[in-house]
């Protein structure tokens, strides 16, 4: 019993993993299959829709670094940090505000420029793209069970952090570095 | 750690994507759908007319049936507030444009022609919207930030829009019709492009020469 149990919590592990890597693939799919159009709804007040995207995701990076502190936080590896009440709700709603404003972005990348090759850069990004919000679904699939391996939640939270600031720095810093930080 | 609230996220998150993606698709369908019944540029008299009338004919005669016949449209001029030359070349259902400063801004456009109306994008992910008419092009072009409006005119050769490509340089031209040239030669730092001899399409850069092709509007790059 004491050798199963490690390989059964283990192997529960397949599930949110196995989704998120389904939820990465169907995004993909759809960014190849859908016609991109070049065009799509975009948020007032910005010059281009480029400009918008590349805010919204500089808000996004900021957000995760929240959620990079406040997670080390609550594992304990910030000692000031430790047993404030108000850092599990603070990572919960960085996290969700984080998403929340990658939604339009993700919209308009799936919908007007869809997945694209024909530049490392862009390559990255496609699949970063596709990589990041399967990681996310991982992860609030991996919160919402009490029987997985210890590690899972550090390493699919890390991976969502990786992913987003990979997306930011294929995108946003590419942005600001090509046409200077413009609104 | 169990709890029900990820999965709340989770699907809030999915609902906002598929109603940002179907907004998208209410707002911007009439842009986006492809629709192959009118993929005409002006009036081709030849190819409608010369066909039999056949027991399946349809209602709408169909140019795309003979893409052979489909004619280059090329179109250049300058943006209104004359902050830039473009060219924009129509080739059946295919379009590219071309826009530049002269000195460090361009970008390329590739895309569809549906009805009439052009959907261009770069690969910066910079926008062309126009309207094709018989003689000019009309619309709004977004480069690095900044939105401008052109109508510009149908144009023969030589005037039009020619491209080269070296291992590290794309270099664009705009050929007015007073036989003015606007370009860019873009190796990752854009400068002023190098005179072009639209007849031959040579061109030298930086002590090589090269041949420029001149763009007909079906390209892909």
């Amino acid at each position: 019993m004491a050798t199963t149990a490690p390989v059964r919590a283990a192997s529960r592990a397949v599930i949110p993993l196995s989704v998120g890597a389904a939820v990465a693939v169907v995004l993909g799919v759809y960014g190849r299959l859908h016609d991109p159009t070049g065009v799509a709804v975009s948020v007032a007040g910005f010059s281009s829709p480029q400009s918008v995207k590349a805010w919204l995701a500089t808000v996004a990076v900021v957000l995760a670094a929240v959620q990079l502190v406040s997670a080390l936080a609550l594992f304990g590896h910030l000692r000031g940090l430790s047993g404030r009440r108000w850092v599990g709700p603070l990572h919960r709603w960085s996290g969700r505000a984080a998403v929340a404003v990658t939604i339009p972005v993700v919209a308009h990348c799936l919908y007007a420029l869809g997945f694209q090759y024909d530049q490392p850069r862009v390559l990255a990004h496609s699949l970063l793209g596709c990589f990041f919000y399967g990681a996310f679904a991982a992860k609030m699939l991996t919160l919402s069970r009490n029987d997985l391996p210890r590690w899972l939640l550090p390493a699919v939270g890390g991976a969502v952090f990786t992913g987003l600031v990979g997306l930011w720095l294929t995108s946003s810093l590419w942005f600001f570095s090509t046409f200077g930080i413009i609104r | 750690m169990g709890q029900r609230s990820p999965l709340v996220t989770l699907a809030a998150a999915a609902v906002g994507l598929v109603a940002m993606l179907v907004v998208n698709s209410t707002q911007t369908g009439t842009l986006a759908a492809p629709d192959a019944s009118a993929t005409t540029v002006p009036p081709t008299t030849s190819a409608p007319a010369t066909r039999p009338p056949s027991p399946d004919a349809t209602p709408t005669p169909s140019p795309t049936a003979s893409p052979t016949r489909q004619i280059a449209l090329v179109f250049t001029g300058r943006t209104t507030g004359r902050e830039a030359t473009l060219a924009v070349a129509v080739k059946g259902g295919r379009a590219v444009g071309y826009v530049c400063d002269g000195r460090e801004v361009e970008a390329w456009f590739t895309g569809a022609q549906d009805a009439g109306r052009l959907a261009l994008r770069s690969k910066a992910g910079d926008q062309l919207a126009a309207t094709v008419a018989a003689d000019a092009v009309t619309g709004t072009v977004t480069v690095r930030g900044r939105q401008l409006s052109f109508t510009i005119d149908k144009v023969d050769p030589p005037a039009g829009l020619y491209r080269a490509r070296t291992t590290r340089n794309t270099i664009g031209w705009i050929v007015l019709p007073d036989g003015s040239q606007v370009g860019v030669d873009n190796d990752g730092s854009p400068a002023p492009a190098p005179a072009l001899d639209p007849g031959t399409g040579a061109a030298t850069v930086g002590g090589t020469p090269v041949t420029a092709a001149s763009i007909t509007g079906d390209e892909t790059f």
